[in-house]
């Protein structure tokens, strides 16, 4: 059912211009008419035959003005007909009534939804512009144009676009996310390749410029500064490329994202993107996470958007062709499982090392420890008979005594001997020494 | 199942047909019936009331029908009026043959009409006798005013044709008309002259005002200038009116829509007519472009965005895209030490706009001196055989690959990637920061801006680079493993060696320990008593370790033995 209130509107605009000038041609020709006619003879049916001849020579008399008000029209139609590349002269006459006197209906309309034009049974409507209705659902936003300038911005509703006002750009208010895979190279130049997760979204903070913001009662709040940041913040690229424009969200994956990520992949080294270098930092990849989320939020903002969050998968060696991945992944993945299997070698030398340290108590290196006191302490007393041709008591004692003093300077023992045994194996030695006297003097003794 | 949609025209003829229905019925039937009724009860109350007001009112009711007469004649004309002008215009949009016969129709009845003025009244004597003063035929007044019917049509085609001729014909009729007026029939002389004046001036005022709607823009100028390009489009006359679309290529972004010569204003082009352009030829711009605009000699500069409206010779010669333009490319390189690598770069840029912003109200910013000097400076690019302009977006493609290459030649390979700098910015940033400075300083002059840019990561160019490498840092690996295993093995040692030396220790601090519990319980501390204890002391060892007798070797044994029988 048609708005009364639009068709009034209409009515009302018609009337006043091209009502009216055909009124005033009438009156004129009826002025015309009476004024120059012969009077009708005074009869009942000559009256009714009076009147009808009157009214058509009163209309008669306005027929040019009625051929002038057709010729225009189709002259112009002719002329938006092929401008604007309608499908037929109706088509162009509809369009020029519509511009001149506004719609009658809601018709034509454009249904803006999912970031995109869904629905426009007039193509003139979407490419010349209003008066249109524009319908623009709950997901989206609109910038519109007019006469060569850009004119609003318009959050989800209903509107009524002026004459020549078309949509410009649409920006999909909900949730964007992407995975990207973004390469880039260590800091000793290895290849490796992230899993980035992005979500963002068109902002609802103020900027600036204090436009109006739109958070209640909406789906997706935004602000329409940064819908209209967002708008203009597209970029073309090369006419052969899949991406011919680079919209907002481009922009961020595209653009932002892989640029900050690759730089702060570039300070790292290989190792330091599996473990940290040091064992009270950070684990890696949660530092790459922060440091990258904090850059893109200060960039994201630059196309009115705002970040949701952010995660990183893995981060593979990996070069751009298949080939090299392959080699590369070979070398650094035989290499770190060498080195887990030499951490686990360590592990267990350490461990064997710790048992035995444990059965050393009773174990053979325990054995042999002493044993090799024994040796040492008889080839000493052996050489001193050897030496001395004769086996004499008090220098075997001595020796004896001497010996142990020249072990308990080992450097190992030393540590685990109280700290004075040195000097009472020097007072023992002495006491042998003095205790005794010579040989001969021990025999005259005794 | 089709949608019912109101279109304009059938809406108003239905709505014309209803009004005149209305009017029809209600005056031919409804009033008549309405005063019968009226004035039957009244009579009838009078009569029995004796309301002597009740006749004049009865009078005045007898009075309406004819009263209204003029006003209803005038309405129901009116709404025949309407309906025709609807008719005819869907006729002419839709079946134009149809619409061809019904005008016709409809002049042959109005120029009838016209003629039913002419009836009656003769040519007074002394009219006739100056016709023949002046040597004029006995013109007479159907032909006159056949002439100044024709007359009523020709002045609109003739102020299209040549404004100039058509307000000189309107000068000129004043005395046929007013001839006609003098031979006596001065009806059909008033009547062509409302109908000449009201077509010439509502067909003027009419088309002055529907060319207001057929261009986006606003402004008084702009009604003038598309008022003077409908006419010339009318007459085939016009220069070319071009649309500009968003194609991809440069040739697919205008699109000549209304054909049309861009000579057309000068009559000594056409061989055949007089007639010339008096309009402009017109350019639609979107608020995201401009169009550069030459005469084919002279360089007209950068218009728009919106309307822009060309003139003698004036053609488009390039659109310019308002918005940043990416380009990403591949650059290769040798490095200081020769190995070759190879990198994405990617410069967005625009033409300037002198910092400007892009803000509601306003077309996409841009400086008109900044478009001119960028659309100059696109270089004719000499490839194989073939010569061919390139665009301004591309240049900074141009410009960028050598000062790329100067850029990364004094870096050494290694130093693209600094792996053991501790601190500062890395070295892709450096080498991208220098790369934007010097491109934008060189694509400023050009009238182009960088709203951006940087390198991707610095690849060798033979991917083997990679592996090797990956196989540096293999070894730093392998040593760093050994390192550990190393380490590994020493901590085993030191441990082997802390118990050899924890056993060693014990076994000395217990002989120690017991020579000197020797000494000091003997008077006299006896050579042969410490020899005796030691050998005590190895019994007692050995019979507690029975291992350690097998391990110790037999020489050590028999001089223990020995020493035993030398001790006695």
């Amino acid at each position: 059912m048609p708005n009364p209130k639009r068709l009034l509107a209409h009515i009302w605009r018609t009337l006043r211009t091209v009502g009216v000038t055909l009124f005033i041609a009438v009156v004129l020709g009826c002025a015309v008419e009476k004024w120059l006619s012969s009077p009708v003879p005074d009869s009942e049916q000559g009256a009714s035959a009076g009147s009808v001849s009157s009214v058509i020579a009163i209309a008669g008399m306005a027929l040019p003005v009625v051929g002038v008000l057709v010729a225009v029209p189709v002259l112009a139609s002719r002329l938006v007909h092929k401008l604007y590349d309608a499908e037929d002269l109706d088509e162009a006459h509809t369009m020029l009534n519509r511009v001149a006197f506004g719609q009658l209906t809601a018709h034509p309309f454009i249904v803006v939804s999912a970031g995109r034009i869904s629905l426009a049974r007039d193509p003139l409507s979407v490419a010349v512009g209003g008066p249109t209705t524009l319908i623009v659902y709950d997901d989206s936003a609109v910038v519109t144009e007019q006469y060569g300038c850009l004119k609003q911005v318009l959050g989800p509703g209903f509107y009524r676009l002026g004459r020549f006002e078309k949509v410009w750009e649409i920006i999909d208010l909900r949730p964007q996310h992407e995975t990207l895979d973004v390469f880039a190279l260590t800091k000793e130049g290895i290849p490796v390749c992230c899993k980035a997760d992005i979500w963002l979204q068109i902002d609802e903070k103020p900027g600036e410029l204090g436009w109006p913001v739109h958070v209640e009662g909406v789906l997706y709040p935004y602000s329409e500064e940064a819908v209209f940041k967002a708008a203009v913040s597209k970029w073309v690229r090369e006419p052969n490329h899949p991406e011919h424009h680079r919209t907002w969200v481009g922009r961020v994956m595209g653009g932002y994202a892989e640029g900050v990520l690759r730089n702060i992949l570039a300070e790292y080294r290989l190792d330091w993107l599996v473990a940290p270098p040091q064992p009270e930092q950070k684990y890696p990849r949660e530092e790459i996470r922060e440091r990258f989320e904090k850059e893109m939020q200060a960039r994201v903002s630059k196309v009115g958007a705002k970040l949701l969050s952010v995660k990183l998968n893995s981060i593979d060696v990996r070069a751009r062709d298949d080939t090299t991945t392959e080699q590369l992944s070979e070398i650094v993945s035989q290499q770190w499982i060498d080195g887990w299997y030499a951490e686990w070698e360590n592990r267990a030398i350490e461990l064997r090392a710790e048992k035995e340290a444990t059965l050393l108590q009773t174990d053979m290196v325990r054995t042999r420890a002493q044993v090799d006191v024994i040796i040492r302490i008889m080839e000493s007393l052996q050489a001193t008979i050897a030496s001395k041709g004769s086996v004499e008591p008090y220098i075997l004692a001595v020796r004896l005594v001497e010996s142990l003093r020249w072990m308990s300077f080992n450097a190992f023992t030393r540590e685990l001997l109280p700290v004075d045994t040195e000097q009472r194996l020097k007072r023992l030695q002495e006491r042998l020494e003095s205790g005794t006297g010579e040989p001969q003097e021990q025999e005259k003794g005794s | 199942m089709t949608r019912f949609r109101l279109k304009v025209i059938p809406f108003y003829i239905s709505l014309s047909l209803f009004g005149l229905s209305i009017l029809l019925v209600g005056y031919n039937l409804f009033l008549p019936v309405l005063v019968v009724i009226i004035t039957a009860y009244l009579n009838m109350f009078a009569a029995l009331f004796s309301w002597d007001w009740s006749k004049s009112v009865v009078e005045w009711l007898l009075g309406l029908q004819p009263a209204l007469l003029v006003p209803y004649e005038i309405l129901v004309s009116w709404l025949i009026a309407c309906l025709l002008v609807c008719v005819l215009l869907y006729l002419w949009l839709k079946l134009r043959t149809v619409a061809i016969i019904v005008t016709l129709l409809l002049t042959v009845v109005w120029v009838v009409l016209v003629f039913g003025y002419a009836r009656g009244g003769v040519m007074p004597e002394s009219v006739a006798r100056v016709l023949r003063l002046c040597l004029l035929p006995l013109i007479s007044p159907e032909i006159m005013i056949a002439f100044l019917v024709i007359a009523v049509p020709g002045l609109p085609v003739l102020w299209l044709l040549e404004p100039f001729y058509a307000r000189a014909a309107l000068m000129l009729l004043v005395f046929p008309w007013i001839l006609l007026i003098v031979m006596g029939k001065y009806q059909a002389g008033i009547a062509i002259l409302l109908a000449a004046v009201a077509t010439y001036v509502i067909f003027r005022r009419a088309l002055l005002i529907a060319s207001g709607y057929l261009l986006p823009s606003d402004g008084k100028s702009v009604r003038r200038k598309a008022l003077s390009f409908l006419r010339d489009f009318t007459l085939g006359v016009n220069y070319p009116a071009c649309v500009v679309v968003s194609g991809l290529y440069e040739e697919d972004r205008v699109e000549e829509r209304i054909r049309g010569n861009v000579f057309a204003g000068d009559p000594r082009d056409y061989e055949d007519s007089d007639i010339s352009a008096i309009g402009p030829g017109i350019i639609i711009c979107d608020c995201d472009h401009a169009v550069a605009i030459t005469s084919g000699t002279k360089f007209k500069g950068v218009k728009g965005p919106g309307v822009v409206f060309t003139g003698y010779a004036e053609r488009a010669k390039q659109i310019i895209d308002l918005r940043p333009q990416l380009r990403t490319f591949h650059v290769q390189a040798l490095t200081k030490d020769g190995v070759k690598i190879k990198t994405l770069v990617f410069v967005p840029c625009k033409i300037d706009s002198r910092g400007r912003q892009s803000a509601l109200g306003e077309p996409l910013p841009y400086n008109k001196s900044a478009a001119f000097r960028a659309f100059q400076a696109q270089p004719v690019e000499h490839e194989s055989d073939e010569a061919k302009q390139v665009a301004w977006e591309e240049m900074p493609r141009r410009l960028a690959i050598p000062i790329l290459q100067d850029i990364i030649s004094k870096y050494a390979f290694d130093d693209l990637y600094a792996p053991y700098r501790l601190s500062g910015s890395l070295p892709r940033a450096e080498i991208a920061n220098e790369f934007i400075g010097r491109l934008s300083s060189e694509l400023e002059p050009l009238g182009i801006r960088l709203v951006g840019g940087g390198i991707s990561d610095l690849q060798p160019a033979d991917p083997e680079v990679y592996v090797k490498r990956a196989g540096s840092w293999q070894k730093e690996w392998e040593h760093e493993i050994a390192l550990r295993q190393a380490a590994g093995q020493a901590a085993w040692l030191r441990t082997v060696e802390r118990a050899q030396a924890e056993a060693q220790a014990d076994l000395i601090l217990e002989l120690g320990r017991q020579l000197e519990e020797l000494s000091m319980t003997s008077i006299g501390f006896r050579p042969k008593q410490a020899l005796d204890l030691l050998a005590r002391f190895l019994d007692e060892l050995m019979k507690q370790q029975p291992t350690l007798r097998e391990v110790v070797p037999g020489e050590t044994l028999q001089a223990l033995t020995d020493i035993r029988k030398a001790v006695g």
